[in-house]
């Protein structure tokens, strides 16, 4: 079955359609929002939200771009979407506890922290605050330059811009961190 | 020496994160995923938006025409004047009303 005729089917709202939607891209969105979350069970969850809202908004999705592309745009944007509310959570329970509201803070730390295997190495702590730093556009390009399977036109395509802007971001985005890191793992 | 040494770790950082292994999932995560998408499904209203806001915009028409309606067949309670020209009335045609 070709993605436009998947896309038909899911548009009748067929269920075998959106397990077939499912099974050919679950590895990449998981893996998407995993790179994003870096928590196994937060991509799990997110990449179950990826495909429940691209089935009940498959009616607005134009066909001018390819399915896959598509799916994996709302991937990013969710997985931006949730690391922004995690930082507005940080930032509130930073508040709290200033102000010693154990309870609100228990409350909002309810987002879970990265892998235990991830954490553990200094290293990634560091990257990962490092990459919090970095403009979304910076960081979507990087991070999904490392997954494997997306080529820079590919990443050109989910980012709506040109090629040499997903370079050019790739470029700065490694620059940014390298220094970035340099200056964190000093602490270390 | 020292900046190469920092140097060398960023860079060795950022190829671990590069290394991050990919994720599979099992049959479980699939069922979870059908689970919601089941429950997603029952949350929709079954009612048609547009429509209830229509019939609640005739029912609030109806409702005001219904008051005006009653407002209007009510019969009307004798003003101020009237009582007084009956209490008059009264008064000269009974003479016996007259308080001496």
């Amino acid at each position: 079955m070709t993605d436009n005729e998947l896309c038909e089917k899911l548009k009748k709202g067929n269920i075998g359609a959106f397990n077939e939607l499912v099974a050919r891209y679950k590895t990449r969105v998981i893996n998407t929002c995993y790179r994003f979350m870096l928590n196994r069970e937060d991509a799990e969850d997110l990449a179950q939200e990826v495909f429940i809202s691209a089935f009940q908004s498959i009616h607005s999705f134009r066909q001018d771009a390819q399915l896959s592309t598509w799916i994996y745009r709302i991937a990013v944007s969710k997985s931006l979407d949730e690391i922004k509310k995690r930082n507005r959570k940080k930032r509130i329970s930073a508040v709290g506890r200033m102000l010693k509201l154990e309870d609100v803070i228990s409350y909002l730390a309810g987002g879970s922290k990265p892998d235990k295997q991830l954490e553990s190495s200094e290293k990634m702590v560091a990257i990962m605050a490092a990459l919090n730093m970095l403009p979304d556009n910076q960081r979507v390009a990087f991070t999904l330059s490392k997954i494997d399977g997306y080529s820079n036109p590919e990443i050109a395509a989910i980012m709506e811009t040109t090629t040499d802007a997903v370079e050019s971001l790739i470029k700065r985005a490694k620059q940014k961190l390298q220094a970035d890191l340099e200056q964190r793992l000093r602490g270390y | 020496m020292e900046h190469n040494n920092l140097n060398e770790r960023a860079r060795k950082a950022i190829s671990d994160f590069e290394s991050i292994g990919p994720l599979e999932t099992g049959a479980e995560w699939e069922q979870n995923l059908m689970a919601k998408l089941a429950q997603q499904h029952r949350r929709q209203p079954v009612i048609d938006r547009p429509a209830a806001y229509f019939a609640a915009v005739v029912i609030c028409f109806l409702l005001l025409n219904f008051t005006l309606i009653f407002e209007a067949v009510k019969p009307a309670k004798p003003g101020r004047k009237e009582i007084m020209k009956e209490v008059a009335g009264q008064l000269l045609i009974n003479p016996a009303s007259v308080n001496y």
